[in-house]
């Protein structure tokens, strides 16, 4: 039943998003646009059942080959990178950041759970090898200087080890809190100038803020109701079919749009979380745990980005150049979240016979 | 564990909440900021075109949705602007800078600015020479001062000076090309003269003026002086101030008294005199700011002055350069400008007040480049003027 729930509110959301960049462009899709929706879709189904039924600690057991796929994308990336309109891409236009993310939190679920000593709780060794890895991978991050992917792999992180205990986890969470904090106090650069704009985006109205601020004229102009479909003037907005698709649809469906939009996202969510909350009463199995992670993570990993984006666009956080999952313009973001829904569809299944 | 995840759900629901409330209070307060209203009413063509937006404003203004939309179908592809303003209150009821600014290509994001699209409002901002459209505020000046000359007008021209070129009549050139012969206008008085646009005459009459009355006149106007159209908590947005230049002496007023020369004008400010001529000689201050009450701006002409200048640019349209202006049923008066510019065609005016009888729109057009005054910018205007009649404005 939350299987079919979360089912639903995917496709609503893949499909409703589907459509509003065909409003976008105005202009019906070709075949290569249609593509990374038909793929997604196709994988999604396939994740979905393939996995079911047990079948996802087949995934979650080798986590580090895991590790090992979100380093060597990074590699390839650093390696083969080209910059466009100011975020990197592989050779093709793929842009593989959904995939390491989707590659960090399997490592980090599959290697929590494996990382408990015999009385049941984490030990510190454990957690120091896992910040030592994930400091690793960071590095390759900060190399390709995408600050967004470090910022939703620190918070995706930090939320997965809160989730899974009280003790060193939770130490561990705070201590990757508490180092980012240097980071945004003391930016340089290319986030510094992103902070000033934040603050104020009249401060370069005609270059930096520009955005910002033609989006929120796009919100303001949008009001409770909006304007109505295809009314609005969207293309107002730079980059509105990726980054700033929020302002679009609140400049055509007003606040109240907006509300059902992100309301609908709370709800798939929330339901992805739902196998962790129905889990047996007795101390959890390796698998059983792990898929709990795997879905505390997805749900961060998810909802961090959601945040992220749409408190941007609202300048109540700089910007940080993160699409909108599902709904903003992108291909390889489409399929990597897809296959990382139908992954979490897939997860914490009755396992059958074969329960513990 | 279960208790920890239940902790995360709750994050991200408040996450979300906390989200729409700042949706929300956008809408509360964004609109209403200072900066925001000016940064809107600079660069964000909506502005205008979207009385949604408009309203929500601590100022809302004055423009006309229709209007507005219907200025920018007109000057699509074309670089120039259209004003339209009512004479007795000085609000501003259309207010068009073409080509508006794309605002998806932004020098930020693309490091230059591209197809000659700018940022600036040309309406506003824009300096061109006037050419025949500142005989409307010359003819005014005149009669204000007094002065009904009648000058002689040979088809060879008038000369200022013995050093500088003569100035001629567009007859001459175009009777030159035709390979026919042209008499010249003859001796004309003021009001003929402006219903034909003749620079030999208003070239001699910037000379009569003279240097004293010329610079009292331009002073009257406050033609040097930026006009505030809208402020709202310390931010202004102001159109700028003519360049006109002072301490000449009698033959170098010649080129000026067509509207040529070191004469640089925004559209606003030959908005603003062909104003203050349809209301009775008073200038009333511009504004885009449906609050605020009419000021009045300057006092440049007389009442008899304007009323006679006004009736002067009835004859422009029904029988003179303006002819295809004459709308039925309203009794447009206009002015044509056709502004020679160092490079490329000539700027294309058109300046007009309709009804006669009780104005109550000025409408400007300017189209760079545009060649002839009738050519261009004169339809516009004609197309203006109709769908402000659809809208009731000449009620």
């Amino acid at each position: 039943m939350r299987r079919a729930a979360f089912t639903v509110g995917v496709l609503l959301l893949t499909l409703g998003g589907f459509l509003y960049q065909i409003r976008l462009a105005g202009a019906l899709p070709t075949m290569r646009e249609v593509m990374p929706l038909a793929i997604g879709l196709a994988l999604f189904a396939v994740a979905s059942v393939a996995f079911a039924g047990g079948r996802m600690r087949f995934v979650l057991s080798r986590p580090w080959m895991h590790y090992a796929m979100a380093i060597g994308l990074l590699a390839a990336l650093v390696v083969f990178g080209r910059r466009y309109r100011g975020g990197l891409y592989l050779p093709g236009l793929v842009n593989p950041s959904e995939f390491v993310k989707l590659f960090v939190v399997l490592f980090t679920a599959g290697y929590l759970a494996r990382a408990r000593n015999e009385d049941g709780r984490l030990s510190f060794r454990s957690i120091c090898m896992l910040v030592l890895c994930l400091g690793v991978l960071a590095a390759l991050v900060a190399v390709v200087r995408d600050f967004g992917l470090l910022a939703q792999i620190g918070i995706t992180v930090v939320a997965m080890l809160f989730a899974s205990s009280w003790g060193w986890g939770l130490a561990g969470a705070t201590a990757a809190l508490a180092a980012a904090v240097p980071v945004a106090a003391f930016p340089s650069g290319h986030l510094a100038v992103r902070m000033a704009v934040w603050r104020d985006p009249f401060s370069d109205a005609t270059g930096a803020g520009w955005q910002t601020l033609q989006g929120l004229a796009a919100l303001v102009s949008g009001g409770w109701l909006g304007k109505g479909m295809g009314m609005g003037e969207v293309h107002a907005v730079p980059i509105v079919s990726s980054d700033f698709i929020y302002v679009a649809l609140a400049e055509e469906l007003g606040f109240t749009g907006c509300a059902l939009m992100l309301a609908l996202w709370t709800a798939v969510l929330l339901l992805a979380l739902w196998p962790a909350t129905t889990a047996a009463d007795a101390p959890p199995s390796m698998e059983a745990e792990a898929e709990e992670l795997l879905s505390a993570g997805l749900v961060a990993s998810l909802a961090c980005q959601l945040v992220l984006n749409v408190g941007g666009v609202l300048n109540a956080l700089p910007m940080t150049g993160i699409t909108l999952p599902l709904l903003s313009h992108g291909g390889s973001s489409l399929i990597a979240v897809l296959i990382a829904c139908g992954l979490q569809n897939a997860n914490g299944g009755r396992r059958g016979a074969r329960d513990r | 564990m279960r208790a920890r995840i239940a902790i995360l759900a709750g994050v991200v629901t408040l996450a979300t909440l906390g989200l729409l409330l700042v949706h929300a209070r956008h809408l509360f307060t964004t609109g209403r900021d200072a900066r925001f209203v000016g940064f809107l009413c600079r660069h964000d063509r909506r502005v205008p075109t979207d009385t949604r937006l408009a309203a929500r404003f601590a100022a809302r203004l004055t423009v006309r949705d229709a209007l507005q939309k219907k200025a920018w179908e007109l000057m699509k592809g074309r670089k120039g602007c259209v004003l339209a303003i009512e004479p007795a209150t000085g609000r501003i009821r259309a207010m068009v800078s073409s080509p508006g600014p794309d605002p998806s290509t932004v020098r930020g994001l693309v490091g230059g600015i591209i197809g000659g699209a700018s940022y600036f409002n040309r309406a506003l901002e824009g300096l061109y020479p006037p050419g025949s459209t500142f005989k409307v505020f010359m003819a005014a000046a005149a009669l204000s001062a007094g002065m009904e000359p009648i000058y002689d007008c040979p088809a060879a021209g008038y000369r200022a000076a013995r050093a500088t070129p003569p100035i001629r009549d567009a007859e001459a050139a175009a009777a030159r090309r035709a390979g026919r012969v042209w008499r010249g206008f003859g001796r004309l008085g003021l009001g003929e003269a402006l219903a034909h646009s003749s620079n030999v005459y208003f070239a001699q009459l910037g000379v009569g003026l003279g240097p004293e009355r010329f610079e009292s006149a331009v002073r009257a106007m406050r033609l040097r002086d930026p006009v505030m159209v809208l402020e709202e908590d310390g931010i202004g947005v102001a159109g700028a101030g003519g360049g006109v230049p002072d301490g000449l002496k009698a033959p170098e007023l010649a080129p000026l008294g067509i509207g040529q020369g070191e004469l640089l004008l925004t559209p606003l400010s030959v908005a603003m005199f062909t104003a203050a001529v349809a209301n009775d000689g008073a200038a009333v201050r511009p504004t885009l700011s449906a609050d605020a009450k009419p000021t009045l701006y300057a006092r440049p002409f007389t009442m008899e002055a304007a009323q006679r200048v006004k009736r002067m640019m009835r004859a422009a349209v029904s029988s003179g350069t303006g002819r295809r202006c004459d709308i039925a049923g309203m009794d447009v008066c206009g002015k044509t400008g056709t502004a020679q510019t160092d490079s490329g065609a000539d700027h294309s005016w058109f300046t007009c007040l309709a009804p006669m009888g009780r104005p109550r729109l000025v409408v400007t057009v300017l189209v760079e480049h545009g060649g002839f005054g009738a050519d261009a910018a004169l339809p516009i205007a004609r197309a203006m003027l109709l769908e402000a009649r659809k809208e009731g404005l000449l009620q």
